[in-house]
């Protein structure tokens, strides 16, 4: 039975460990296109907890189509943040933030980590195992009103492993190989994360069931309480 | 020459006045407000971005040694999404996203017979 728990911090200093799923049942949601290397499940949190973390939005997405609106390109500095093996934190959570440039945005389908040619982007940053499903958050390169914001363009799916004879080949961040890691991280893209979200028909059932429920509780249809 | 050193200087004054009036609304193109010392470096709020994933397996009543860790973010999604910000929004209390690479590796190493139903 296979069971996953979210470690998350909170606004008292510590961290809490929450179990998603205690019989294997918890709600999974997967691309339509299998060459992308992406799950998605759904979180209630509940509600006395105080959660020292920060939630995306699609508003801080920034899809192939808006990257050049958004001055990202070749070139930008991004940033990873995850979960760091060798020092995970005792009392709390303790994330790992590293730096890179975004190196390649290929405009044709490349093998992915899952073996199929699909959508993905190429980072120079080093990732090792633990930092996999990382967001990477890229800066605009020539816009100095907007300088220090981070666009959200992607989560990391995993890097190439290079060869003694300059091969280079794809490996996951599961395993924890750090050995050869040959430095270039591959993205899954921004845009197949909100295609799953919008498009996926079981998500949709899933937040309609959502709302009817809220609706039920509360006839003022009061907004949910946002996490900081 | 001094005319002209003059007129620069009080064209100076004039825009320093000016701009240090501006500094309380955010400043301008020619003002420098430094950030707020107590507010949290940009750093410090990416690192709020990620969550600690652990996918345990147990086979036959006994868990399997090699827990996994990997890393998971949260996204909120508006429902309905919505039309103007000023209208209120009902918010789905996120979805988690993780690696899909992590899950099917933990599957198929550990359940692939009890954990039928997880893809």
């Amino acid at each position: 039975m296979l069971s996953v728990a979210v470690r998350l911090n909170t606004l008292d200093g510590a961290a809490v460990t929450l179990p998603l799923n205690t019989a294997g049942n918890a709600n999974w949601f997967f691309p339509d296109d299998k060459s992308v290397d992406l799950a998605v499940t759904t979180f209630h949190p509940p509600f006395n907890l105080n959660p020292d973390i920060r939630v995306l939005e699609f508003d801080n997405f920034a899809g192939r189509e808006s990257l050049r609106l958004h001055r990202i390109g070749e070139g930008s500095t991004v940033v990873i943040s995850g979960y760091f093996l060798q020092f995970p934190g005792q009392r709390k959570f303790q994330p790992i933030l590293r730096q890179g440039t975004l190196s390649m945005i290929p405009d044709e389908p490349m093998t992915t980590t899952t073996g199929r040619p699909g959508a993905v982007y190429l980072a120079d940053v080093h990732i090792f195992g633990g930092n996999s499903g990382s967001p990477v958050l890229a800066s605009p390169q020539d816009d100095a009103i907007h300088a220090g914001q981070r666009w959200f363009i992607g989560l990391v799916s995993g890097y190439y492993f290079e060869k003694a004879d300059a091969r280079m080949e794809i490996a996951t961040t599961v395993k924890g190989d750090t050995a050869a890691n040959s430095g270039v991280a591959m993205i899954v893209p921004a845009d197949e994360v909100k295609k799953l979200i919008e498009n996926d028909p079981r998500l949709k059932g899933y937040r309609d069931a959502y709302l009817s429920g809220l609706q039920k509780q509360s006839p003022a249809t009061q907004p949910a309480q946002r996490l900081p | 020459m001094r005319r002209v050193m003059l007129f620069l200087t009080v064209t100076f004054m004039i825009v320093a006045v000016v701009s240090g009036q501006n500094q309380n609304r955010g400043g301008t193109f020619l003002t420098y407000t430094p950030p707020d010392p107590t507010s949290p470096v940009p750093g410090e709020l990416v690192r709020k971005l990620p969550l600690h994933i652990a996918m345990s397996c147990k086979a036959a009543g006994q868990a399997l040694p090699q827990p996994f860790a990997g890393t998971g973010f949260l996204v909120r999604i508006a429902v309905p999404p919505p039309r103007n910000r000023s209208h209120s929004i009902i918010w789905l209390r996120i979805v988690m996203l993780l690696n899909a690479g992590m899950k099917r590796t933990v599957h198929n190493r550990c359940c692939q017979s009890q954990c039928a139903s997880i893809r």
